[in-house]
């Protein structure tokens, strides 16, 4: 520590040896920040660590966040292509004979059609594939990637004229060793397929090869004869001149009731929308740890002031301006955040080697699959994480440069008017705080479902607590000291008296803890609360014993349909008491497009649980049988639908409405999706397709046993899944867990901020209490003592802020539940309390603040009295 | 003619796969020589698995104007002159060709309807005398899942998208076609009903047995209807011709390209006459000529017997081709001499394939009485030599 004569001795002789006016160059002002921060080693490792793990979350959320819309960018880019439009189907698909109508019409010019299907490849796991059906005779007008050289004439030739043959991406072919004319086997509908190698597609640049990886080419004939959708399109891609809006109208108008033209954007968007909201969540946990970590910042900064009050006197009376003390002290900030930031974007990186799998692994599940993997670091996110962070950590140490600035040309005020001055400091924050909480309140009342007012009002709720939390802190230590004092004596007096006496720093360390608890105790209980609100849906949603379907590459029910000769087996078996099938497939109504499901289950009424209804059960089931319709809650409150009002839909045989008889609770899509009675369904679509079985079995039947028994036995040529109640299950609550795995370490991590917090505020206490520890040792109070009062503050320091932290956490966990879930996914979670939750995060309050403590105890017991005195 | 045309069928057709192959049409500086170099390389069938014309046979109609799926070859060539009330003119040119891409023994029955084995490829060009100007464009498809055909019953019918000649009734047909700038619709009728070429419809073309082809043509079809150019529309009537043709056969190696001309008399005869161009500059002995008399009835002239003059020439900006452009034809046994000309001297067609095709007036005298009519002339192999491609 440089003293006060030092930094005059230096002076003087830097004045003379520069004959200068000045004496703070800038050069030198580098210097001695450089020089603090070097010398005080151990805060300056810990305030880093700080800015750089709270760069590093948010980088590494940013990176999947970024890589999976990349993906889906890359996985649509290359399959929409030059595409403005697309016809998209209202049911099972496109007809073969309409898209000849539309061509010989001359309605539509610039037309592609397309079949697509999801295909895995047995040898590679986990991978989807898309077999991209396309008539490579007007393709080239919309997609480039495999123009040039990659699709020579032998390889066009034979994809056209030889069944079964495919164009493979060079990466493919290089990673599984094909060879033009080799085989290949597939999974695509269910079943295993060999294709044959027509050709390799080669990319003209690099971002063309990604987008190609996941994508397998074919003829349309192959296209169709391969997914099982003979005599279907699944799309039109069109290419519509811009300058001419009507078109889209004319061509709507031409085309039968259940087609609809889309335009790409709104197509892509409302898919992108569905995990935006995800997204959004994701990135608003991420700054979390950045918020603790400005806390720290905070606080750190602000301590170097105070420890230097002195140090700033003297530089003042040597002729140092104010705003060169502000300068100095938002340089070391700024150094403090460069270094930080850069250590967290490396970090960021490495961590988001975990972050992008789970993110992309939750975004497939629950939105859209994506058939790109590698996409390479997107640049951007680095550069907002360094950003954030240097900026977050300079805005943080904005107060106290503020304070440095304002020290007077004399000596510094004494300690104990520091903290009278800090007691109404404490009274107006406490104000603010409750504005602040007031103010958040009333954001959530402003109508509509926008997810960014949620995320702002609940940081100004939590930002309001956190100022509130300094004079809760005083009533608490107050409150405790006679029970402190009468359980530990004269050191549990002393412990709360020495934390109100530096409380204008202790005071920030236990909001960043009690926030970061908070957080946790709060998306603790909304997970918990989700977890509980799925399973008692499950319950009463999952009835049968045993189901069945084809395996795809979403958690969502498949829309493959299932080989109707396996129903016709099931009708044979004798432990079957009853067969539900169920029809889900995709349709257009007037709020874009549902899921809509078939179902003839005349239970349906009773395995719903209901939010808002025409009636009973049987009333329910009764007014589908009539041409109804139920909705799921998701859905109602997306599209702002409620019970009597009517669905709009684009059907074969035309538009028609359809009441909505009840709005349902689920949780297997933020999308929604919506039932009919199959009769109605089929009336309407003519469609008589399959895509999920639900089997009763007869009393005193083992569904496991009759799962297996059936997996066994069904003579088709499909991979069916057939799962027993428990099993299914079982699997949904594993994507649960999957979707809320980075939930769960993103708040670990910030609590690990939080305790880096606290360790480096204690340390910083003790560090400043040397003197006073010097003159405790000098009138004998032990080692073990003092380990006791280092203990006990610390560990009272970890009780406020778990105290505080509970109802902060309650508070947030409604928050989450009635605003942001809400909003962001439309479902209603029932509210579920484990108080073990609570008990558990002040135990994790306490463990951090005595962890944090145990490095300050051993150093300051390793000090001496005599050379803790000679201190000054 | 059949001869020639399979030329340029065959030629157009080896493109059209390999430009499929290359996914995109060529820009105009692409070399043609470039694009036809890999012909060689396709793995096309031979065209000995394919059905071969061996014999005359019996025509059936409309049931024969369909598609011969077992040929490898077949074309439905439609050009005509038109008019409008204040004389006007205006030439077009539609042609549907087909290639079949599998021979018969190797088709398989496929699920579904999209499987290809035959590919079509239409020209529509539009020639605008008063604005010397020229309108082509290409379409091309499969002959599947209805988006290209020809079919014969109920009622004939020719398509490629929207591009179609539909039949209506006995001898009476719709035309249309469309490109963003010009457009066609036209109801034809035919005068003269079926011309079957060579001896019965059965055209040889070489010494060798099944090199040969069926040919029917409708060389005189009343045309009203309406044209647009650009924002334009124009009332139009004049004359059609109509030649359709099925073969699988191959030319001589010698043969370099063609000149071909259908003329439509005012004597209400019509006038089709090629000459085959052999690398050596000469005419190749197969070339042939046919008088169409007003009530049917064919004369033939082999090339002994007609003389072509070339009195000037015309050289392509485009391209660089240099296409002969003005001619004197006589018959010496009819005492028939005929002064032809190009409505207009740029009618080239610069699309998968370069060839000359265009809208051409004639006159002069037959014995003692002066003739004139408007015709089509077709000139290829002046872009590049077509040898060795097919």
């Amino acid at each position: 520590m440089l003293t006060a004569w030092q930094i005059c001795a230096m002076g003087i002789w830097l004045s003379v040896m520069n004959n200068s006016r000045r004496l703070w160059l800038p050069k030198s002002l580098v210097q001695f920040t450089v020089q603090t921060l070097v010398r005080r080693k151990w805060q300056s490792i810990l305030i880093l660590l700080g800015v750089a793990l709270g760069v590093a979350v948010m980088v590494s959320i940013d990176l999947a966040n970024a890589s999976a819309s990349r993906a889906f960018d890359l996985s649509t880019e290359v399959i929409t292509g030059k595409a403005t439009h697309q016809i998209i189907p209202s049911g099972s698909g496109i007809r073969d004979e309409l898209y000849a109508r539309l061509r010989r019409s001359g309605t539509v010019d610039l037309a592609a059609p397309i079949v697509s299907t999801y295909v895995s490849i047995p040898t590679i796991k986990g991978q989807a594939y898309q077999l991209l059906g396309i008539d490579p005779f007007v393709d080239r007008m919309f997609r480039d990637y495999w123009l040039a050289e990659s699709l020579g004439g032998q390889a066009f030739f034979d994809l056209l004229t030889r069944p079964g043959s495919v164009m493979v991406s060079l990466n493919l072919a290089e990673r599984l060793g094909l060879k033009v004319g080799g085989e290949l086997v597939i999974e695509a509908a269910g079943r295993e397929q060999t294709v044959w190698i027509a050709g390799i597609l080669e990319p003209k640049d690099r971002l063309a090869e990604r987008s190609l990886d996941g994508i397998l080419l074919a003829d349309i004939a192959t296209a169709q004869e391969i997914s099982g959708k003979v005599g279907y399109l699944d799309r039109i891609d069109l290419i519509l001149p811009e300058e001419n809006p009507s078109i889209a109208k004319i061509i709507q108008s031409q085309l039968p009731p259940e087609l609809r033209l889309e335009t790409v954007e709104a197509r892509q968007g409302s898919v992108r929308q569905m995990s935006e909201a995800f997204q959004l969540n994701l990135s608003a946990l991420s700054l979390l740890a950045l918020v603790v970590g400005l806390f720290l910042i905070y606080n750190t900064m602000t301590f170097s002031v105070v420890q230097r009050r002195d140090l700033f006197g003297a530089m003042r009376c040597l002729g140092v301006t104010r705003r060169e003390l502000f300068f100095l002290v938002t340089g070391e900030a700024l150094i403090i955040g460069v270094i930080g930031s850069g250590l967290g974007i490396l970090l960021g990186v490495l961590l988001g080697r975990n972050t992008v799998g789970m993110v992309s692994q939750t975004i497939n599940d629950l939105y859209f699959t994506t058939t790109v993997q590698a996409v390479g670091i997107p640049i951007e996110s680095l550069i907002k994480g360094g950003m954030a962070g240097v900026l977050a950590t300079l805005g943080a140490a904005i107060p106290p440069a503020i304070e440095a600035a304002s020290i007077e040309p004399r000596l510094a005020l004494s300690r104990s008017s520091l903290e009278r001055k800090a007691d109404s400091v404490i009274r107006v924050l406490a104000a603010g705080g409750i504005l602040l909480i007031l103010s958040g309140y009333s954001v959530f009342q402003i109508p509509g479902n926008n997810l960014v007012f949620g995320f702002g009002g609940t940081l100004l709720v939590v930002v309001g607590i956190a100022m509130l939390s300094p004079l809760l802190m005083k009533f608490l230590l107050i409150g405790l000291r006679p029970l402190m004092e009468k359980v530990f004596g004269f050191l549990g007096k002393m412990a709360p008296g020495n934390l109100l006496n530096s409380i204008s720093r202790t005071s920030v360390a236990v909001s960043a803890l009690m926030v970061a608890v908070a957080v946790t105790i709060g998306v603790s209980l909304m997970i918990d609360s989700f977890r509980f609100t799925v399973t008692q849906w499950l319950e009463q949603t999952l009835q049968s014993d045993v189901y069945i379907s084809v395996p795809g590459f979403n958690a969502n029910s498949s829309l493959l349909p299932i080989d109707p000769s396996v129903i016709e087996q099931l009708e044979k078996r004798d432990d079957i008491e009853r067969i539900d099938t169920l029809r889900a497939t995709r349709v257009v109504s007037q709020v874009g497009e549902v899921n809509l499901s078939a179902t003839f289950n005349p239970q349906i009424g009773a395995e719903r649980i209901f939010r808002e209804a025409i009636g009973g059960a049987d009333q329910i089931t009764l007014a589908m049988q009539q041409g109804g319709v139920i909705i799921s809650e998701p859905l109602a409150n997306r599209a702002n639908l409620k019970v009597g009002d009517q669905m709009v839909f684009h059907t074969p045989k035309g538009v028609q409405s359809f009441e909505i008889a009840g709005i349902f609770y689920d949780y297997a899509s933020s999308e929604g999706s919506m039932l009919m009675w199959r009769d109605v369904y089929l009336q309407w679509w003519q469609d008589d397709a399959v895509t999920a079985i639900g089997l009763r079995l007869k009393e005193g039947i083992n569904p496991d046993e009759a799962a297996r028994q059936i997996q066994e036995k069904l003579q088709t040529d499909q991979n069916l899944l057939v799962r027993a109640n428990a099993s299914l299950r079982k699997d949904v609550m594993e994507v649960f867990d999957r979707t809320f795995a980075i939930t769960a370490a993103l708040r670990i991590l910030a609590t690990l901020v939080a305790v880096i917090g606290i360790l480096s505020t204690l340390s910083l206490l003790q560090i400043e209490k040397q003197r006073e520890t010097g003159i405790l040792k000098a009138l004998g109070v032990t080692g073990k003592e003092l380990w006791r009062l280092v203990m006990l503050e610390t560990g009272l320091m970890g009780l406020v802020a778990g105290l505080l932290a509970a109802p902060t956490g309650f508070v947030l966990a409604i928050i989450l539940i009635e605003v942001i879930n809400l909003r962001s996914f439309g479902w209603t979670i029932l509210l579920f309390v484990n108080p073990l939750a609570f008990l558990l995060a002040l135990v994790l309050a306490l463990v951090a603040a005595l962890v944090a403590g145990v490095l300050p105890a051993i150093k300051m017991n390793r000090l001496s009295a005599a050379e803790a005195i000679r201190y000054e | 003619m059949s001869k020639q045309k399979s030329f340029l069928t065959l030629g157009l057709v080896f493109l059209t796969v390999f430009l499929g192959s290359q996914l995109g049409f060529p820009s105009e500086d692409q070399s043609v020589v470039g694009q036809t170099g890999t012909i060689g390389e396709l793995d096309i069938p031979v065209t000995g698995e394919f059905a071969r014309a061996e014999a005359p046979m019996l025509f059936k109609f409309p049931k024969d104007h369909g598609a011969h799926d077992e040929f490898q070859t077949e074309w439905w060539y439609y050009t005509g002159n038109l008019s409008t009330e204040s004389g006007r003119r205006f030439g077009y040119q539609l042609t549907f060709f087909r290639r079949a891409i599998v021979p018969p023994q190797m088709r398989i029955e496929r699920l579904s309807d999209w499987g290809v084995e035959q590919v079509y490829l239409a020209h529509f060009a539009l020639t605008d005398v008063q604005n010397n100007r020229f309108y082509a464009s290409e379409k091309i498809g499969r002959g599947a899942a209805g988006l290209a055909g020809a079919v014969g019953e109920p009622v004939y019918q020719v398509w490629l998208d929207n591009w179609q000649v539909v039949q209506l009734g006995d001898n009476e047909y719709l035309m249309t076609a469309n490109t963003e700038e010009v457009a066609i619709e036209m109801s034809l009728t035919n005068l003269k009903g079926e011309i079957l070429q060579g001896d019965r419809g059965y055209s040889r073309k070489g010494e060798e047995m099944g090199n040969a082809s069926y040919y029917i043509s409708q060389t005189r079809l009343e045309s009203r209807g309406e044209i647009r150019v650009a924002d334009e529309v124009f009332e139009v009537k004049g004359l059609s011709w109509m030649d359709h043709e099925f073969s699988t056969s191959a030319l001589g190696e010698d043969q370099v390209g063609w000149d071909w001309f259908a003329l439509q008399l005012s004597n209400d005869m019509e006038l089709m006459l090629f000459t085959l161009r052999k690398d050596d500059g000469s005419v190749d002995r197969f070339s042939s000529a046919t008088l169409i008399l007003p009530d049917g009835q064919t004369q033939l002239f082999s090339s002994d017997e007609f003389i072509v003059r070339v009195l000037d020439q015309w050289k392509s900006a485009k391209t660089g081709a240099v296409y002969p452009s003005k001619w004197v034809i006589q018959i010496p046994s009819l005492d028939l001499t005929l002064n032809v000309r190009p409505l207009i001297p740029d009618q080239e067609l610069v699309v998968s394939y370069v060839y000359w095709e265009g809208a051409v007036f004639s006159e002069g005298k037959m014995g003692d009485s002066s003739v004139n009519g408007y015709g089509y002339v077709e000139l290829t192999g002046y872009g590049q030599s077509m040898r060795g491609r097919f």
